[in-house]
């Protein structure tokens, strides 16, 4: 597609506002806009022109419990291991997960490890951990579910560019990731892939979750 | 107009501060924006529960990613509602019932000039949109209406203006081009 021609990027950012675009291409639309503050600008430009149709709406109060689901799944973590008792950080996960972490964290020596991504599923917990010990970082199953035998999990790394494979996680243990091979600021993402992983070397199932690398640590 | 939390500079040192993870101020962003949300999510939905589901999803994402607010693309308010409709508009095509009893979409531009503040300024946007909206033909209008306050894919229109798809798109294709040739004239 040709996306120097400005009739079409105008077109492109209308559609994207208006939500006609369909997911994939809306994705690859959003990467796009990542590198192209021009293209940001229009998509701007056609939220103002539209932005009326939301200004006349009625404010509607949600219910309080939604802050207070966000507010415990998104609450500060950096200071959780430092904490006394650092197995607090295991209370705000499922008690599945919570198990599992605290299985991996009893059979690993050296330093205690840090938590360095959350990746929160849909409903707001998390589904995997990413942890930061001596260089090498583990990413550890915290409320996600076994994948269905036809599908496996798939790590991610984003930078700007198309989507890194990291590797297919294990079924029945987290995946240490060397030292070194991601960045801080990195976007850690997991697709649902079939069985083995993707056949294309880019994402073809749905994102799961994703969260940024050593974001808030 | 500072101590305003929904003010647009707020907003947008709230988003910076929430992208070096202060969780204070993501709560001061919820509390300006989540009514305003939560109406959006709703009108698109028809449906609380997914429309709370929606907000969750949101608010879960602006956490993590807050840094990728650019504040040259427009208000942090847009950048929240496009976030918003978008995910609820995922939610209907994952299979998500709309609610029923669904007003018609030209009704969104019966209620436009409802509120106080800037209303002056509001009046004018409004009048323009309106006055735009009125050159396209009527299932033009109706077809970016539906899509842009209740999440119709191209599909949903051609089914609910019982039109082909190849020209529920060039409608909504010429309708745009010819919206923008108006709000920009």
């Amino acid at each position: 597609m040709k996306y120097e021609d400005p009739g079409l990027r105008d077109l492109l950012a209308a559609e994207y506002v208006l939500g006609t675009m369909k997911p994939l291409t809306r994705a690859r639309f959003e990467r796009l806009m990542r590198d192209d503050a021009s293209l940001r600008r229009l998509v701007g430009a056609w939220e103002d022109y539209f932005s009326p149709l939301d200004t006349a709406l009625a404010p509607v109060m949600p219910p309080a419990r939604l802050w207070r689901r966000l507010s415990r799944a998104t609450a500060p973590r950096q200071s959780l291991w430092q904490r006394p008792g650092p197995w607090r950080v295991l209370t705000g996960l499922t008690s599945t997960a919570a198990l599992a972490l605290l299985a991996w964290l009893l059979f690993v020596p050296g330093p205690a490890p840090r938590v360095v991504a959350v990746l929160n599923l849909q409903g707001g917990q998390p589904g995997w951990v990413a942890l930061e010990q001596g260089g090498e970082l583990h990413l550890a199953v915290a409320g996600a579910a076994a994948p269905d035998p036809a599908h496996d999990y798939e790590l991610w790394a984003i930078a700007g560019g198309p989507p890194r494979p990291i590797g297919v996680l294990p079924r029945d243990r987290g995946l240490i990731i060397p030292a070194g091979s991601l960045s801080p600021g990195v976007v850690l993402a997991v697709s649902l892939e079939p069985r083995g992983g993707s056949p294309t070397g880019l994402p073809t199932g749905p994102v799961l979750s994703q969260a940024r690398l050593g974001a808030r640590t | 107009m500072t101590d305003d939390p929904a003010d647009p500079a707020a907003l947008s040192v709230a988003l910076a501060r929430i992208s070096a993870g202060d969780h204070a101020a993501f709560e001061r962003l919820y509390r300006a924006t989540s009514a305003k949300l939560f109406a959006i999510a709703l009108r698109t939905t028809g449906n609380r529960d997914s429309a709370e589901e929606v907000l969750q999803e949101v608010f879960t994402a602006i956490w993590q990613n807050a840094a990728r607010y650019d504040p040259h693309r427009g208000a942090p308010m847009a950048w929240l509602t496009t976030m918003v409709r978008h995910a609820a508009i995922d939610r209907l095509r994952r299979g998500a019932v709309r609610g029923e009893g669904r007003e018609a979409p030209e009704e969104a531009l019966l209620q436009l000039p409802a509120s106080a503040a800037s209303a002056a300024d509001r009046g004018v946007m409004l009048s323009a949109l309106n006055r735009c909206l009125e050159t396209l033909e009527a299932p033009q209008r109706r077809a970016i209406l539906l899509a842009y306050t209740q999440g119709y894919t191209h599909e949903e229109l051609a089914s609910a203006l019982a039109t082909p798809l190849g020209t529920i798109k060039s409608w909504v294709r010429r309708g745009l081009e010819r919206l923008k040739r108006c709000l920009d004239g």
